[in-house]
């Protein structure tokens, strides 16, 4: 099922929930574990899309997707998706994840399962929760993550990716210089 | 050289590092934060950046290390520390406040407090500009200060120590292929052993394999004070492995209680209890009476 042109979150999503996430501390994302009680609407090969000013800046796909309206609360499972790069001719940030998790309508979608965001080529970060904050363009996390590149394995404590800036900040990393 | 091995080049900036083999290494690297910009291929390490080098336990700390990768070829190319930089690899150590390094001209600088040694020399200066492909660099010191490096002889002096041989020069050229160091510019020698000095516009410094010193030549209005002699010449070669000083040029030697010399050439012992061997067309122009 395609919805083409579709503002990314809030068609899927009903108004008063936001409240609810909005105002839960960056560390319970994760946890605040919601067991819908709705016999959710099914939906198969879901492809999202949001436009900022005319360019499409993100493209998601999932094979599957549970939406919840009462609950407001949309799974998607088996996601990839695409961030395009703000600058022209700047590499596009593409991210997957098992499942992930919108709630609400205030653009904040939670990855969890096996997490991977293709920072570029032969650069990829690994971690098992990650939070996409479209208000606020960036990626982040509290949880160990790992940056593989063709030079370099780092661990970490914790990531931030400005998607806007391209910048990518990981605290207390551990860096393995790899052998050539 | 694998010049994108980020703690291999900072370590070759470091001119006397060791000539232990610089392939197939890996190092490991800490610190508080990591920045990486996606689009520069910037990647900055903020706050106690401590890497270690596995193969030898060498270490780097800083306050900061930024690295810059090709875009192109993902290849390492610029790197710089900051903040109380200590490079530490076996008897070399190397501390700084600031350390570049361009790999597209293998020009790695080294400014603030420079200091490096190797066990068997040492250098203190404000800013190294150094070719870590060559080897070769300068070393400067701060308007109106000097530059200091110390040398040690090869073997121990008569009461059994190997006292250094402190030098200051307002800079320190370094040929590391040639094992050779350039003090120029009010040249000033040191040596502990005998207290003896040196003076003169410029030396050369030879050092053997192991880095002890070899030979010292020295250019430009010589002047030396020993205990019991002084001498003056324009031009003097000390060779460190048979102990022998040869003046040349307008060469002049007086020792206590002998009449002063002058020659175009004067060979003499280092020891300056040993005296004087020969002299070429010597000449002498003082006579010293003792009642």
């Amino acid at each position: 099922m395609i919805f083409r042109p579709l503002v990314f979150i809030p068609l899927l999503l009903l108004s008063f929930g936001a409240l609810f996430v909005l105002m839960q501390p960056e560390e319970d994302k994760d946890s605040d574990k919601i067991t819908p009680q709705e016999t959710p609407l099914f939906l198969q090969q879901v492809e999202l899309y949001e436009f900022k000013e005319n360019q499409e800046s993100l493209r998601l796909f999932a094979q599957q997707a549970q939406v919840f309206e009462k609950d407001e609360l949309t799974l998607l499972f088996k996601v990839m998706a695409n961030l395009q790069a703000e600058e022209e001719g700047g590499e596009p940030t593409k991210f997957r994840s098992n499942e992930a998790r919108i709630t609400g309508k205030n653009k904040f979608m939670t990855l969890q399962g096996k997490v991977e965001v293709e920072l570029k080529k032969d650069s990829l970060l690994q971690t098992e929760t990650l939070y996409y904050d479209q208000n606020s363009n960036r990626l982040f996390n509290h949880h160990f993550t790992t940056l593989v590149g063709l030079h370099e394995h780092v661990e970490a404590s914790s990531l931030n990716f400005d998607t806007k800036k391209g910048i990518l900040t990981l605290l207390k990393p551990i860096i393995t210089v790899l052998e050539q | 050289m694998k010049s994108h091995h980020l703690f291999l080049s900072v370590l070759l900036a470091t001119f006397l590092c060791s000539s232990a083999p610089v392939y197939a290494e890996s190092a490991k690297i800490t610190s508080d934060k990591m920045l990486v910009d996606k689009e520069t291929n910037i990647m900055k390490l903020l706050g106690n950046v401590f890497a270690l080098r596995q193969a030898t336990g060498g270490t780097l700390r800083a306050e900061e290390l930024e690295l810059t990768r090709s875009k192109e070829t993902d290849q390492l190319t610029y790197g710089k520390a900051e903040g109380k930089v200590v490079l530490h690899e076996e008897l070399d150590i190397v501390l700084c406040e600031y350390l570049n390094f361009d790999d597209s001209s293998k020009i790695a600088i080294l400014q603030g407090d420079v200091f490096v040694t190797t066990g068997e020399i040492f250098l203190k200066g404000h800013k190294l500009r150094y070719n870590y492909e060559e080897e070769k660099g300068r070393l400067y010191a701060k308007s109106q200060g000097e530059t200091e490096a110390s040398f040690y002889r090869e073997k121990p002096d008569k009461n059994g120590n190997r006292m250094p041989i402190n030098a200051w020069a307002k800079e320190i050229i370094i040929n590391r292929p040639l094992g050779k160091l350039t003090l120029q510019g009010g040249v000033r020698i040191l040596d502990e052993s005998d207290g003896s000095t040196m003076n003169a516009e410029r030396m050369d410094v030879y050092l053997n394999k192991d880095e002890s010193l070899k030979e010292i030549v020295a250019d430009g209005n010589f002047q030396m004070e020993q205990p019991g002699r002084s001498a003056k010449s324009n031009r003097a070669i000390l060779d460190y492995i048979t102990e022998i000083i040869t003046l040349t040029g307008n060469a002049y030697l007086k020792e206590v209680g002998e009449a002063a010399v002058q020659s175009q050439r004067i060979e003499m012992h280092m020891d300056s209890e040993k005296g004087m061997l020969k002299g070429e067309d010597k000449k002498q122009v003082t006579v010293e009476l003792e009642f």
